[in-house]
């Protein structure tokens, strides 16, 4: 027996018409049941029509029934706000489950009901009764007059507030049973989220005595005692340490979110320690085993728990010690979780473990996921930035996987390549040379735009560099307009540095950007080259003056470009230290400003007391050693760029066609971004684009 | 918390929703099918997150059998705790009904709506213990509730609705007057391994999920304490677990990470490493633990290697050995091998020294049975297979180019279980049972088992 045989979408009238049969005979209750659950089975299917039976369900709750009644008040609440005026004959009957002393399960199903209802008749009723059951002797009553606080206080602001419910919500928060306590704790949080005049604060004795709370709730009461401790500000370091080392057992629940909100809590309490790793021994360690212990859930909770252990490695670095080989991807793991622990490996890799690091990146990047073996290169290259001693290593690796010929690892290469000498200028010119050996299988534009680059620049050490830029000018003329910019610059490179091999090409190339192209940017371009160029063949090389043009040339075209550095690494840190309130939340995953995301929620920050540790520089360092911060501005889209109608330089034209990042100044961009919101692309991409550490830095796809 | 809940069929069709706020749009839900299919489709993989956004409203969602469990959202709400809710949701449903699927969505739906009502209120959890809500679901509905969850034999006929008082009690999980004729407890710890082996047979990582599950049948309200050999942990200092040194004495462990039953008295066990609680009625986990097994052992339990090397266009071989390396007295039990093979081999020749060998055309794999296993023994098994001579020339894949690897980077998977054995050396000392009124005699019993967990694998070549 089960109940799908009432699963079907019925009509209004046919129900109507089991209801007057039923009262005909015997067994009324049992008939009306059945009818009742053919009703619930129609709120489900979102059957409309069911409106028509209001009449006669306010009529059913005057029989004498638990089950009849709460199928009553579950059609009320689908229902009630579609025919306000018919269901508001409902209040009499309502207003005795409420006032008489029936069972306490009634009154509290009733109120949940009515407090669920806008119909102004259902809001006046529930404010009238909350005041009483908010003292009721009964815990469950209170609870549920707790949670009816909250639910009218969408629907009548003012008479909630006329009616004081909001200090009586605030009186049972020393309420002796913690179901209440915490209760109340979540609708108050609730309520002060959306009034903006309205914050909840806890002092010390009240934090302490709900810290006292903790091991006799339940689980999801104590996920909101625990964020209500965030609300305390501790004056001293010792009522911080006090509060963490209550805290502390909490860890250990079975209940993956209760351990991570405690260690919200736990990170948010550490501001206000001095000197936290000293006076806690061993604590980073447990912080980080109490993380790599929740990834033995499923992959949805996995991904959440590496996503806050990204935020945790940018922003308290010291506070949690992950070990790398904990963090190996396993085949079955979703792509979304190999992603995000491929991002940990790179950001705990270091001088110590990177022998352990790159056997396994090797191993992913020889992945028959193509877009996991692209990863794997990608985090290659920017560990090669990243830790100089590395950088032989990962070279090597990198020269033997081009050595195979497969396309997407050359084409993922060539983009790793060009930044790694870029930041080592003559060091890997092996890996140059082996690269381009393959350069025949780059297709795809970013990969062209990277290996023209490298072309341009290392034309001299290539042997056949003639056939290799007759390759690529061949197809010019087919190619999106980033990679014939790239080419502009990189024929003019050659010209200028054997002009004997690299006049006929570039000629033939400007003549293109100059007279078949449409693109205005382009034939700017190759306009100013070719003056350029030409002001010293016109003149025959012969003068003086025409020596030192062609030096100016040179000098302008093959300037040396700015050194990278590892900089996506570095988060805003006062975005980072909001985030780090937001531990578990949705901004987590983002890894954005709350703001960005949720427009209308209130902003949190570290709120100032004497106990208060300034941020060191050495927090916001992502354990890099050797380099200091930099405070470089983030880098912008290609595409932004683009849109700038100011009228580049030589230099940053170049720059432009070779896939580097012009960079815009900081405030510009954040200020922009500041009254954007998700969909409003590419200014908050920006941010994504640093949080996500291993993508490439040049990149203008979408990633 | 939660705005909505949804639960909806492998097509993204809108199965039982219910709404607990009302500020998020009642037909934003039609919008989910449409995002997974789209985040599905994206071109970059990585960017299918089980958690997905359209205009302002955030949809959190899990998959389950052929279900679909949403929740939606408009603020920055914990989405830790959804996502633990949605799981705990599906456990509770799942106790309920022996399996959740759509069909039982449907077999069920006035419990399931009434169910989402008293686990959660105005998106706020209430509570996801199975054994509280059933003492009170059945209450209500018990003739109902008798039919769709197949006769429950503590229904009463109690008509005066009465939530448990054990909802807001000190002691949630458990119900006063608990009577048992004979007093027996059961404690089973069973250890998952994970390992994660290469070619080479090294141990690349490994760990230890340990759980002790307890089935108890005790009168009363029942005070146990556990005794565990565990003094390296369990002396420490209260902060640094993970840093005992109390190594050099072999039976003690360090455990690195345990987590507790919520009957556990949290505190008492951090303050004077004591674990006691009073059980909950029935089977329940205990206690749960991790740890990295590289103290322990560096080499696999089962040590596999496997050769294959192949002939293009005409076969592939197999040599394949198995070496149990445990203790001499010690027998592992139904040990499977289970080796990839490429999608195209066909006609299987087999020869092992010892066990059963099937092949499985479907999941393209063989798998090596056998079926126990002494301890420090080694068998060989040696196979042979067809391949097509002509192949699939688009395959641009890097086994392709590099000829050896029509066979995908699919790692060996090994299960076994090894009885009366831990890997850590945990024990059970004592489990003291006292009930304060009652006094009675009772029974604990213990019993261990060591099995592979779910990345038990090895990396072919």
């Amino acid at each position: 027996m089960n109940e799908a045989q009432f699963f079907n979408k019925i009509k209004a009238s046919e129900l109507q018409v089991e209801l007057e049969q039923a009262f005909k005979k015997s067994k009324t209750t049992t008939k009306v049941a059945v009818v009742m659950k053919k009703i619930v089975a129609n709120i489900i299917l979102n059957n409309l029509e069911m409106v028509r039976l209001m009449p006669e369900v306010v009529g059913l709750l005057s029989m004498d029934s638990f089950e009849i009644r709460k199928k009553c008040l579950q059609y009320l609440n689908a229902y009630a706000m579609m025919d306000p005026k018919l269901s508001s004959e409902a209040i009499p009957m309502l207003r005795r489950f409420l006032e008489e002393k029936l069972s306490p399960g009634l009154i509290i199903i009733t109120l949940r009901t009515v407090s669920s209802i806008g119909n102004p008749d259902y809001v006046k009723l529930a404010i009238s009764s909350i005041p009483r059951l908010l003292r009721n002797q009964d815990p469950m009553i209170r609870k549920a007059a707790v949670l009816a606080v909250g639910k009218v206080y969408q629907f009548d602001l003012k008479s909630v507030t006329r009616e004081n419910l909001i200090d009586q919500l605030n009186l049972l928060l020393h309420d002796d049973n913690n179901f209440v306590v915490a209760t109340a704790l979540a609708v108050l949080g609730f309520i002060t989220e959306q009034n903006n005049s309205l914050a909840l604060q806890v002092d010390k004795e009240h934090a302490f005595k709900l810290v006292e709370l903790l091991p006799k709730s339940n689980e999801w009461c104590q996920i909101y005692i625990l964020n209500s401790l965030m609300l305390f500000v501790p004056q001293t370091h010792r009522e911080a340490l006090t509060l963490i080392e209550a805290t502390i057992p909490s860890l250990q629940h079975e209940n993956s979110s209760v351990v991570l909100n405690s260690l919200k809590v736990i990170v948010y309490l550490s501001n206000y320690v001095l000197d936290i790793t000293n006076v806690v021994p061993g604590w980073s360690k447990k912080l980080g085993t109490s993380l790599v212990a929740l990834l033995s859930n499923p992959p949805e909770i996995q991904f959440l728990v590496l996503r806050n252990a990204i935020l945790l490695l940018l922003s308290k670095r010291n506070l949690v010690s992950l070990d790398v080989e904990q963090l190996f991807c396993h085949y079955d793991d979703p792509v979304y979780v190999k992603d995000t622990k491929l991002e940990i490996m790179y950001l705990l890799a270091n001088e110590s473990n990177i022998s352990v690091v790159l056997p396994e990146l090797e191993e992913y990047a020889l992945d028959i996921d193509i877009q996991m073996a692209r990863k794997a290169i990608r985090a290659f290259g920017n560990l090669a930035v990243k830790l100089e001693n590395a950088a032989d290593h990962c070279m090597s690796v990198m020269a033997s996987l081009i050595t195979n010929g497969v396309d997407y690892i050359v084409q993922e290469s060539a983009i790793v390549v060009k930044n790694v000498v870029r930041k080592y200028p003559g060091k890997f010119d092996y890996v140059v040379q082996e690269l381009l050996q393959h350069y025949d299988l780059i297709e795809e534009s970013d990969a062209k735009i990277s290996m023209v680059w490298i072309i341009g620049q290392y034309c001299s050490i290539i042997d056949n560099v003639d056939v290799v830029f007759n390759h690529y000018a061949k197809s010019f003329l087919d190619e999106p307009v980033e990679v014939q910019l790239a080419i502009v610059t990189a024929v003019v490179k050659y010209y200028l540095i054997i002009p004997s091999k690299g006049e006929q090409v570039m000629i033939q190339v400007l003549k293109w950007a100059t007279e078949d192209s449409g693109n205005p940017d382009l034939r700017d371009r190759a306009y100013i080259y070719w003056r350029l160029v030409s002001s010293t063949s016109t003149t025959g090389g012969g003068g003086g003056q025409s020596t030192a043009f062609q030096e100016l040339t040179k000098s302008i075209v093959l300037h040396n470009n700015p050194p990278i550095n590892s900089t996506n690494d570095n988060i805003d840190p006062n975005i980072l230290q909001e985030l780090e309130l937001n531990i578990g939340t949705l901004a987590s995953i983002y890894l954005k400003p709350v703001t960005f995301v949720f427009r209308l929620s209130k902003r949190k920050t570290l709120t100032s007391s004497p106990a208060l540790q300034k941020r060191s520089p050495k927090l916001i360092d992502p354990g890099d050693h050797h380099q200091r911060p930099t405070l470089t501005p983030p880098p912008v889209p290609f595409k932004a760029d683009r849109q700038r109608l100011t009228v580049p330089t030589l230099e940053s034209k170049r720059t432009n066609s070779t896939g580097e990042i012009p960079y815009l100044p900081r405030t510009k961009s954040y200020e922009s971004a500041s009254s954007g919101e998700v969909k409003k692309e590419s200014l908050t991409r920006r941010l994504t684009r640093k949080a996500s550490l291993l993508s490439r830095s040049n990149s203008h796809k979408k990633f | 918390m939660a705005s909505q809940l949804h639960f909806l069929d492998i097509k993204g069709k809108t199965l039982l929703s219910r709404d607990y706020k009302g500020d998020v749009a009642t037909d934003a839900i039609d919008q989910f099918p449409l995002l997974l299919l789209q985040s599905e489709n994206e071109e970059d993989e990585s960017q299918f997150k089980p958690y997905l956004s359209h205009q302002g409203v955030h949809y959190v969602y899990i998959q389950h059998n052929n279900l679909y469990l949403c929740a939606l959202t408009k603020k920055n709400e914990n989405i830790m705790a959804m996502i633990v809710f949605l799981s705990k949701l599906i456990e509770v449903l799942t106790q309920y009904f022996k399996s959740l699927e759509e069909e039982s969505i449907r077999d069920n739906f006035v419990i399931i709506y009434e169910l989402l009502d008293e686990m959660m209120d105005f998106g706020i959890p209430q509570t996801t213990d199975t054994k509280i809500l059933k003492e009170y679901i059945t209450q209500d509905y018990y003739k109902l509730i008798r039919k769709a969850r197949k006769a429950d034999p503590n229904a009463d006929s109690n008509t005066f609705v009465q939530p448990p008082p054990a909802v807001t009690n000190a002691v949630s999980w458990r119900k006063d007057g608990i009577v048992y004729k004979k007093n027996e407890a059961f404690l089973d710890v069973v250890e998952l391994i994970n390992m994660l082996i290469n070619a080479n047979g090294q141990v690349l990582n490994s760990e230890i999920l340990g759980e002790v599950k307890m089935k108890s049948h005790l009168s009363g309200m029942p005070d146990l304490r556990l005794g565990l050999n565990d003094k390296g942990i369990f002396t420490g200092s209260g902060g640094g677990l993970g840093d005992a040194s109390a190594t050099e004495d072999g039976k003690s462990i360090e455990m690195e990470d345990i987590k507790f039953h919520q009957c556990v008295r949290l505190s008492k066990f951090e303050n004077d490493r004591i674990i006691t609680f009073i059980p909950p009625d029935g089977d329940f986990t205990l206690m749960s633990y991790r740890l990295s097994l590289a103290q322990f052992l560096m080499k696999p339990l089962i040590l596999v290697t496997c050769k294959t090397k192949i002939h293009k266009h005409s076969r592939i071989e197999i040599l394949c050995s198995v070496k149990a390396q445990i203790k001499k007295k010690s027998t592992a039990n139904n040990v499977e091998i289970v080796i990839p093979l490429p999608e195209d081999a066909d006609t299987p020749k087999f020869t092992p020294e010892y066990g059963s060998v099937k092949y499985v055309p479907e999941k393209s794999c063989l798998i090596w049975k056998l079926k126990t296993f002494a301890g420090g023994k080694q068998y060989h098994m040696r196979g042979e297979m067809g391949l097509p001579a002509v192949e699939d020339d688009t395959d641009r894949t890097l086994g392709n180019k590099f000829g050896n690897g029509l066979v995908s980077k699919k790692p060996i998977k090994v299960n076994f279980s090894i009885p009366y054995f831990t890997t850590s050396g945990i024990q059970v000392r004592y489990l003291r049972i006292n009930e304060p009124k009652l006094q009675y005699q009772s029974y604990p019993w213990v019993r261990y088992i060591t099995q592979s967990g779910d990345d038990y694998t090895v990396r072919m070549k």
